[in-house]
């Protein structure tokens, strides 16, 4: 690890802010159902776009706001293609289901599909919505841009699916952190560089340690569990401006945390899941104040130049596959 | 619009570099002035109102505009503090968006109702010719203890307001029995009494027969006839088959929201109904082959099924003339179901003639042939 890791003055203002409110995302969340039911789900990129229009926007760093450049439009190419999938789905297993001696063709048609759809679609979608999300997010007039490769991904992601699905799933962690390494390591703020320097032996002790006192505290534990991996993504999150490499910071605390996620919890019971709305934004809020960015690095020095601008918005944004994945 | 004394500031960003500048904002006309605040001698761009985006979000605290493509350059304003200014770039944005602005928002609007378009020409074509299939196929999905229970119910909810007449059904079962045909359900008749002209199978073997289309036939061999008919329609579960087309939609939509439970008692619902379900012009035909079939390989006259229809054929002339035409049709009257065209006459007659098949008497089914259509009701 060559990256400093030095005491982070919590008195200063470089933590992360969320300032959404319930009461307007209730009205984003509410009219975005609506008009997807009402489309046949057709309407669901703009609806994401919306969405996202909004939460990017109330989040704020350095007091500038982020933006979403991102459009229902380029979103909803990628979007058919995925529900063509799904209907192509229903359409195999219907044919399979309805006939009496399914031929041999079908049954390996069948499996072929949802070998492609597994080892190709899924890993694809997770590159394409890191570089479409990336590539659409800007911050004071500077784009995210990210740099991978889909060829050099997609080595990374079969070695590594090899790999965890001959230890039936143990190694699963080192994967994940693998991925994120190469999505991060690819990811910049116009000059501003990232990179992600977890372990997955860290994250496997996590996930061990977790998972059984979820059981044993019969959830109780989840709220520190939970914790434990948004720290461990957020603290081996590295910055580099150009001079200094610092990583980033988070101070949030399982008892913070519980606390938060009890009274959500609670919420959506007596509300029958309707103050979901309300319950996102307190999660987001905790999370990201709790975040915070070290004082010594440059923000204002950040440059953008037209090489990072044309990449994060050119015409190869073409085949935008984007799924909603959780990182 | 004047701007009074009000002096209004922003933060600008250049899009080159992440260092936030103040200026002072001015707009006159649709074009927005800006100038350096601390008169660094910084040169300041004038933008045209049409070449920029303002930000389309009503909520946060800044109104964002942003100009060019490369270098992107940005104008936050605070909203609290710039209200007038802020309602003087709405006014006139609002004004120029008139006139060209709102054709970027057509193209949305078209893309989506032009896929709501294709979406409901799909669905369309799918309940007219899909579906149907759908639902034929799905009937593979029934078990044969389903028809057996809902043939049940139709046949036990019958008997509720039905005249059965007991000893005649066993009379008739054994009719049955003496033709000798084949079929992998528990086939079990019953008779009544109510002077309707009809006879249905229902699904998993029942088959229910009327009086008045008994009296109708004139030899043992048409009332064979009739038996192998309804046979056919149990053999190959057009009724149940039937329903199953009837909710096919409802079978898919079940089967991708995985609700099992609602369709069982939705068909148990219907089962009623079947009675007033007319077959479709395909599963008459393989009922009148496969009926034909049968009486051949039992040696039983196929030319019976032919008289039958052409005797119900004369009656539907009859009874058109009569009066008692609306009860008749109150009846369910087997025409209604069993439409009996030339071409379907001429169809079975053709059938029989390529055939080979033996004329002998069978003096059993005579005889209880007899014992059904002589004794008075």
């Amino acid at each position: 690890m060559d990256y400093t890791d030095e005491d982070f003055d919590t008195d200063q203002d470089r933590f992360f802010g969320f300032y959404g409110r319930g009461s307007v995302y209730f009205g984003i969340v509410a009219i975005n159902l609506v008009l997807t039911i009402l489309t046949f789900g057709l309407y669901y990129p703009w609806a994401k776009a919306r969405t996202r229009n909004y939460l990017w926007n109330e989040t704020e760093l350095l007091g500038s706001r982020f933006t979403f450049h991102g459009t229902g439009r380029e979103m909803f190419k990628g979007f058919v293609i995925a529900y063509s999938f799904i209907i192509l789905f229903y359409i195999f297993y219907f044919w399979l289901v309805s006939s009496d001696e399914p031929s041999l063709w079908l049954f390996l048609g069948f499996f072929f599909f949802m070998f492609v759809m597994f080892l190709l679609l899924i890993p694809f979608a997770i590159f394409s919505s890191w570089r479409y999300r990336v590539s659409r997010t800007s911050w004071r007039g500077i784009y995210f841009s990210f740099d991978g490769r889909f060829s050099e991904y997609y080595v990374l992601f079969l070695k590594y699916a090899g790999i965890t699905l001959i230890t039936f799933g143990l190694a699963a962690p080192w994967m994940r952190v693998a991925i994120q390494r190469y999505l991060m390591r690819h990811t910049q703020l116009g000059s501003m560089e990232l990179d992600f320097h977890g372990e997955g032996s860290d994250l496997f002790l996590i996930n061990l340690v977790g998972t059984i006192l979820s059981y044993i505290t019969i959830g109780l534990y989840i709220p520190f569990y939970t914790k434990n991996r948004y720290n461990f993504t957020v603290n081996h999150t590295t910055l580099n401006d150009g001079t200094i490499r610092r990583r980033m910071n988070s101070i949030l605390t399982g008892s913070e945390l519980f606390g938060v996620m009890f009274t959500n919890f609670m919420l959506l019971i007596v509300t029958l899941g309707l103050a979901f709305p309300f319950t996102k934004m307190r999660y987001l809020h905790i999370l990201l104040s709790s975040t915070e960015v070290s004082p010594q690095l440059d923000f204002d020095g950040i440059e953008q130049t037209a090489d990072f601008y044309n990449r994060a918005t050119g015409d190869e944004m073409l085949d935008i596959l984007d799924i909603d994945i959780d990182f | 619009m004047s701007q009074g004394s009000s002096i209004h500031t922003a933060l600008y960003f250049d899009g080159i570099k992440a260092q936030a500048i103040e200026v002072v904002v001015r707009l006159q006309g649709y074009t927005i002035y800006l100038s350096d605040q601390l008169d660094n001698g910084l040169d300041m761009p004038s933008w045209d109102l049409r070449d920029c985006t303002i930000s389309s979000l009503n909520t946060g605290p800044n109104l964002t505009i942003t100009h060019g493509s490369f270098p992107p350059e940005t104008l936050v304003i605070d909203k609290e503090a710039n209200p007038q200014l802020i309602a003087a770039i709405h006014l006139e944005s609002s004004l120029l968006e008139q006139s060209y602005q709102k054709l970027g928002k057509l193209n949305a609007f078209t893309l989506v109702s032009g896929s709501i378009l294709t979406i409901v020409l799909v669905v369309f074509l799918y309940v007219q010719y899909l579906s149907p299939w759908v639902g034929e196929k799905a009937v593979r999905l029934i078990p044969k203890s389903v028809e057996a229970q809902i043939g049940n119910t139709v046949a036990n909810n019958l008997s509720a307001f039905a005249h059965k007449d007991s000893i005649k059904t066993v009379v008739l079962n054994q009719f049955y029995k003496g033709c000798g045909f084949q079929s992998g359900y528990d086939v079990r008749l019953t008779y009544y009494s109510d002077g309707i002209v009809n006879a249905f199978a229902a699904p998993g073997g029942r088959i229910i027969v009327y009086n008045g289309i008994v009296d109708l036939t004139d030899s043992y061999d048409q009332l064979a006839g009739l038996l192998a008919h309804e046979l056919a329609h149990v053999n190959q579960r057009h009724a149940m088959k039937n329903i199953t087309r009837a909710l096919s939609g409802y079978l898919v939509l079940s089967a991708l929201t995985g609700d099992v439970g609602g369709v069982s008692s939705i068909i148990l619902e219907q089962a009623n109904q079947i009675q007033e379900l007319s077959y479709s012009r395909t599963f008459e035909q393989e009922a009148d082959e496969s009926g034909l079939a049968y009486m051949i390989n039992q040696g039983i006259d196929p030319t019976g099924m032919v008289a039958l229809f052409e005797s119900l054929q004369e009656y539907s002339g009859a009874i058109m003339d009569s009066i008692q035409v609306l009860k008749q049709i109150n009846n369910l009257d087997f025409l209604r179901s069993h439409p009996t065209t030339t071409n379907r006459i001429d169809y079975l007659n053709e059938i029989i003639k390529n055939s080979d098949f033996s004329n002998d008497n069978n003096i059993q089914l005579d005889s209880l042939w007899r014992l059904l259509k002589d004794t008075k009701d």
